[in-house]
């Protein structure tokens, strides 16, 4: 009992000590210049004020917490984290995870007076200005220096906006907490926090003066201050949800911060890439679904369309030509890292295994067949599972093109089988002739530029023949001929170089 | 002993191979361009036709181009062992820092070349040969703004030289990092493409998030979108600059894993 007295009579002294004096200063001579400049709007505009003004002005002022609040928070931060971790505290707590919920308790013990003592403050500025509980008229109209105008519409009284900014504080400096401690823990490199530190002041600093409005959601500001999140989202929920978010994140990400995660992540490293293109597909898919949801009598079947629409000669947009380089020129990607083990370190030894070339050429061959139906497969299934859950209309019908659908299928699945074929034949054979696999890149960016405008004007070269936008112009039969013979010749090609080649 | 190094890659890079690939590269992309612009587009100024020139072909080739200026003779060398050989007359990381800086310097010279002998023969030498038919400007002309176009101002040659350094600059950040992922990564594919694929992907995701003005196909080449603030093109690089610096760091305290 008494060595717990003793302690809080030491923290007590400790609180009020030099430091809190300085800040509170800080603190109060920044009000009284708020004060001031809230006096003389009002009298310039003959519009009356009262205490919520000064109040929450105060409590949401952007300089103040740029320039003072998250350099002080980001002080106190780092001295806990870096006086907290101590082996021998280490050793006491038993794991990383609870260092990290320790040193957030310290660092609150340390830094709950700063925000006490803002928020104190504030509230003593209010003496001298007529006392209310509703918002003053001076707050609801729009003008250069008033922050609140757009807080009023979404909160009824000011003292809710009052505690929520409080609740918004504490959140987001408990977040910034944890996420330099857990860095901390992972790098136990003390420029690295510092280096973070510092770009989230500069990005702070920078970034609520420059950023538009529809990005100031990268500013680390703007969770800062309920008033500059309303601004920013046009609503005061999203501010929370962005915090929580990464809380929840962080929270889950706390509770394997122990676990040896070198041996996870040698087992799921070679799934890393087609998650990776997997993600890139869903993003493309979802935000076309998006698009799509504004014209009422859009069917899965259109966002399907839509998705894989791709570009043609006459009729080109730099989206879909972005997509359609992501999901097929992806794949193509994906099966030459492939390729590239085949032919570089595995080909010779399997080449004298089958002592064949083509029961070599067919031993990976046939299962990158049945891979692209499958994956053509996906696809679609992606998009119209995609298309369902955004509440698209269930019907099996085409409203975005004049095609009937059984053609559109028929493209979809028989082209773009035969196309991608074409493309894993070119690949192998410039990886054949230049045992570069390098050089497949250059033949992919040489594709690209076969599918930009006024190029490919007849359908004639094989390259992005798939796209679903090709069907306003060429009938699907003719495009599957086309493709046909390319392959036809592709496959000659290759094997003439069987032929030709004295490798083994 | 580096200056020595470099005069020695120097002379190693510039095979008549090599030679006849960068001139292949700076001559013939913009020429195919070129020669497909001249009929059936409206000009009023020589800078449009520059601007029409450069843009579309070299655009989606520039991080090939990037990688595969000086780095494929790197990449063979690291794959038939020749770098360790080399630590009997000279330290490694003299070596492989006289290498990084050949290809930084070989990759901008090229790069910058690609562009600024275009701008050269369109803007200076074009108006005399007379290949071009240039609409005389009425009030109804609109000679449309790119971004960079703010540079225009202070003249045609601030704005070529200014521009082809950028361009060069961008090249020279892809290209090292391609070659610190050389030196960390046992892939060597991987390593090499992933440029490329940083290029493309974040092209798509941007698109995808509404904010084309922040791709690096509309940063460094700006002829798709409407002008936007000089700032904007900062916001890739500075990306690009923060993976290098990170890469850099990485690559330096990792010196015993290195892939030679």
């Amino acid at each position: 009992m008494k060595q717990r007295n003793f302690r809080i009579k030491k923290y007590l002294e400790e609180v009020i000590s030099i430091k809190w004096l300085a800040i509170g200063i800080v603190f109060y001579f920044y009000g009284v210049m708020l004060k001031k400049e809230i006096v003389k709007d009002s009298y310039q505009r003959g519009i009356p004020f009262n205490n919520w003004d000064i109040t929450l002005r105060l409590m949401n002022d952007m300089y103040l917490i740029v320039y003072f609040i998250i350099p002080t928070v980001l002080f106190f931060s780092i001295k806990s984290i870096l006086l907290d971790f101590d082996y021998q505290i280490l050793i006491r707590l038993g794991s990383f995870k609870k260092w990290v919920y320790n040193t957030l308790k310290h660092f609150w013990m340390r830094s709950a007076p700063l925000l006490l003592l803002w928020a104190f403050v504030s509230l003593f500025m209010m003496i001298g200005f007529p006392f209310s509980w509703d918002w003053s008229q001076l707050s609801e109209t729009k003008h250069l220096t008033n922050t609140l105008d757009e807080l009023v519409k979404f909160f009824g009284t000011p003292i809710s906006v009052f505690a929520a900014q409080l609740i918004l504080l504490t959140l987001s400096v408990s977040l910034l907490h944890v996420v330099l401690a857990t860095v901390y823990v992972l790098t136990k490199s003390k420029y690295f926090i510092l280096t973070m530190s510092v770009i989230v002041f500069l990005g702070g600093s920078i970034g609520f003066k420059i950023l538009p409005t529809d990005v100031a959601f990268l500013s680390p500001t703007t969770y800062f201050s309920i008033a500059k999140g309303v601004n920013t989202f046009h609503s005061p929920i999203l501010s929370y949800m962005v915090v929580l978010g990464i809380g929840v994140l962080i929270v889950l990400f706390l509770q394997v911060l122990d676990v040896n995660k070198k041996v996870y992540v040698q087992s799921i490293k070679s799934y890393i890439p087609i998650g990776i293109y997997f993600f890139l597909c869903v993003i493309g898919i979802i935000s076309k679904a998006n698009s799509l949801l504004k014209s009422d009598d859009a069917t899965i079947c259109d966002v399907w369309i839509e998705s894989f629409i791709g570009v043609s000669a006459n009729r080109f947009a730099y989206l879909s030509f972005f997509f359609y380089l992501i999901v097929y020129f992806g794949f193509i990607y994906l099966v030459q890292l492939y390729l590239s083990n085949e032919i570089e370190h595995l080909g010779f030894y399997k080449m004298i295994r089958f002592r064949n070339l083509n029961k070599w050429f067919w031993s990976w061959m046939k299962r990158l067949l049945i891979a692209i139906a499958l994956f053509l497969f996906t696809l679609m299934s992606l998009s119209l599972i995609i298309a369902v859950c955004f509440g698209m209309n269930t019907s099996f019908y085409v409203t975005k093109l004049s095609n009937p659908l059984h053609e559109v299928v028929y493209h979809f699945f028989i082209n773009g089988f035969l196309q991608i074929v074409f493309y894993i034949f070119s690949v192998f054979i410039v990886s054949w002739l230049s045992k570069e696999s390098i050089h497949g890149v250059l033949l992919i960016s040489i594709f690209m530029i076969l599918m930009l405008p006024g190029v490919n004007a007849y359908a004639l070269i094989p390259v992005g023949l798939n796209s679903i936008v090709y069907l306003a112009d060429y009938s699907p039969y003719y495009l599957t001929i086309i493709l046909f013979v390319m392959n036809a010749i592709a496959y000659c090609v290759v094997h003439y170089l069987f032929k030709l080649s004295l490798k083994i | 002993m580096l200056s020595n190094q470099l005069v020695v890659e120097l002379k190693r890079a510039c095979t008549v191979k090599n030679l006849l690939f960068w001139i292949a590269i700076i001559v013939f992309l913009p020429t195919i361009r070129f020669y497909t612009i001249r009929n059936g587009y409206q000009f009023y100024k020589p800078i449009e036709v520059f601007q029409e020139t450069v843009s579309t072909i070299i655009p989606f080739l520039f991080p090939a181009i990037a990688i595969s200026i000086y780095l494929p003779s790197f990449l063979q060398e690291k794959k038939n062992n020749f770098i360790s050989y080399t630590r009997t007359r000279i330290p490694l990381s003299t070596y492989l820092l006289s290498k990084g800086l050949i290809n930084a310097c070989l990759t901008g010279l090229v790069t910058f070349l690609l562009i600024f002998i275009p701008f050269v023969f369109v803007v200076y030498l074009e108006p005399n040969i007379g290949i071009i038919h240039y609409t005389p400007i009425d009030k109804n002309a609109i000679v449309p703004d790119y971004t960079f176009s703010q540079l225009l101002s202070h003249g045609d040659l601030i704005y070529g030289l200014v521009y082809s350094l950028w361009v060069s600059i961008n090249a020279v950040v892809y290209a090292t990092i391609a070659f610190m992922l050389l030196l960390t990564s046992n892939n060597p594919f991987v390593a090499l493409s992933i440029p490329f694929l940083f290029y493309h992907i974040l092209n798509f995701l941007t698109g995808v998030l509404g904010v084309a003005m922040f791709s690096p196909l509309s940063t460094i080449f700006p002829f798709n979108i409407v002008e936007q603030p000089l700032w904007t093109v900062l916001v890739p690089f500075l990306l690009l600059l923060i993976i290098l610096i990170g890469l850099l760091i990485f690559v330096k305290r990792n010196q015993k894993e290195w892939m030679i």
